[in-house]
């Protein structure tokens, strides 16, 4: 190894002033200013340590700690399930105080004054986004993960009749856009969620690489049958109504019990749907990641309404949500880029479609109960308030 | 797929190799458990993963479009653990309820099933 070109004495901190052109690295520099002085004395307290040629090994104290307590694997392997069961793992705190990448478990109280602070994380209790079965969905996600490269026999796709193509191409086009928003709201919300949360945070990336992946597999079905077809204005309100809810524990409800419900509905039905056995493997694959989703947005409501101190005082919050939520749901569902392609898919064809609206009729009643007794599991009852009526409106 | 294969309890290969009594092999359970998943199951599989891991009893049904999951009485220990995780209440301990047949919206798939059989 050659001589090092620096040496600690040579390390300095950045200037307080760095005059920038560019607005956006000078705000940058600016909101650091804020923060300066606190790393300045870090750095400089290293840089005297290393010129010293003295060693810290303060890290190796573990004096307050359970530090020594070896996690051990299940059968299943070594899962957040077995780890959490040792002291050394730290207590998920019903609220967050730690606003940093401190990892819950670690040696960390004795640094929080020098600590920065994540303005961006938001959601601080841990009623607001947990579920009981979290940990378990997260297990079973990373089990399931699945490739839309590899695992669809892309090669044996049948070409289909031109009405059939297109209702196929169309449905897919707008499951595309329905992925896209269920994507970008796990990623707005995961963000705001301190690292204490970690499991959670963990569960809605998988939930996000899921999204992805449906991403991925509709669109590139819609291509590999002659194109994308029409987006959908009344879907496009349905969804910025999901990534605009006030709260993750509204948002959760819309998408993943509401929203990804439906979606699921549409999915379980796919057999009747899809029109090949490529299709056929798409909806299978993609119904069981929705399924995990759909299963966290059930848990987590109820989670949210069995702990809060004003019962009363959240349901009612949920159904003022849930009025506005449903109608918006109902505008979506009723387009027409959604219903008739499914309609022609379920009946055989376009001159089949008015058969196809009587097989509709049973996935829309299908749909709302299904919802109703999601919103039943999560002490939500939706039965008399419920916005979307449970006969389709044709 | 039916309710009913769902509510079938598939023997597990484990559970019949168990039963060949190897001769260092501990003995079979002699007492089966009592909890079953009802055809309402949507497939999340947040009760696989709640199994204990060295009883492992719960599976996802081969050949289920719906991808749902079953139980193997043979293994199950009741511990219970798979219940309060299920988002749709579709496990049950068949000593409280006995068996009892699935309900709610999610057993309306029959409804779309025998629809598109009839054309």
């Amino acid at each position: 190894m050659g001589q090092p070109s620096c040496t600690p004495n040579d390390i300095k901190p950045l200037p307080v002033a760095l005059p920038l052109n560019e607005e956006g690295l000078a705000f940058y520099e600016k909101k650091y200013q804020r923060d300066y002085n606190q790393w300045t004395e870090i750095l400089q307290r290293n840089v005297e340590r290393m010129s010293r040629g003295s060693l810290s090994l303060e890290w190796m104290n573990t004096d307050g700690s359970a530090w020594g307590k070896r996690a051990k694997p299940s059968s299943r392997g070594l899962t957040y399930s077995d780890v959490n069961k040792l002291p050394t793992s730290g207590e998920m705190p019903a609220t967050a105080t730690w606003m940093n990448f401190t990892p819950r478990g670690s040696i960390r109280d004795r640094y929080r004054e020098e600590m920065p602070v994540i303005d961006d994380y938001t959601v601080v209790s841990r009623d607001e986004l947990w579920a009981g079965n979290v940990v378990t969905l997260y297990e079973e996600a990373v089990a399931r993960q699945w490739s839309a490269t590899r695992d669809i026999p892309w090669g044996e796709l049948e070409a289909l009749p031109e009405d059939l193509e297109k209702a196929s191409c169309q449905l897919f086009t707008f499951l595309t856009e329905v992925e896209f928003v269920a994507g970008d709201f796990p990623a707005k919300w995961l963000y705001r969620i301190p690292q204490d949360f970690l499991e959670v945070k963990s569960f809605l990336a998988t939930q996000l690489m899921d999204e992805a992946r449906h991403q991925e597999v509709f669109r590139k079905r819609a291509l590999a049958g002659g194109g994308l077809l029409h987006a959908s204005p009344g879907f496009e309100w349905a969804l910025k109504a999901i990534l605009d809810a006030p709260t993750h524990t509204m948002g959760t409800f819309l998408l993943n019990l509401l929203g990804e419900g439906l979606i699921l509905s549409i999915f379980r039905s796919g057999e009747m749907i899809a029109k090949t056995h490529v299709d056929k493997e798409i909806f299978r694959r993609t119904l069981q990641d929705e399924a995990r989703h759909v299963s966290y947005g059930v848990l987590e409501l109820k989670n949210y309404l069995d702990t809060h101190p004003d019962r009363a005082k959240a349901l009612e919050e949920m159904h003022r949500f849930a009025d506005v939520g449903e109608q918006i749901i109902l505008t979506a569902f009723t387009e027409a880029t959604v219903i008739e392609p499914v309609a022609i898919l379920l009946g055989g064809g376009l001159d089949k479609i008015e058969h196809g609206l009587e097989g509709m009729l049973k996935v829309w009643s299908m749909f709302i109960e299904e919802y109703l007794q999601r919103c039943e599991r999560a002490g939500f009852d939706r039965r008399a308030r419920c916005k979307i009526p449970v006969d389709a409106p044709w | 797929m039916s309710g009913q294969a769902v509510r079938q309890h598939r023997q597990h290969p484990q559970t019949a190799q168990r039963g060949a009594s190897q001769p260092n092999e501990p003995p079979a359970r002699q007492r089966n458990g009592h909890f079953y998943i009802d055809e309402t199951c949507i497939g999340c599989g947040a009760c696989d993963h709640a199994c204990p891991g060295k009883v492992d009893a719960v599976y996802r049904v081969d050949d289920d479009f719906l991808g749902r999951f079953a139980i193997v009485i043979e293994e199950c220990i009741d511990c219970g653990f798979c219940v309060p995780l299920c988002p749709v209440d579709c496990i049950h301990d068949a000593r409280e309820e006995g068996i009892i047949e699935g309900a709610g919206g999610y057993t309306k798939i029959k409804e779309l099933q025998a629809w598109a059989e009839a054309r």
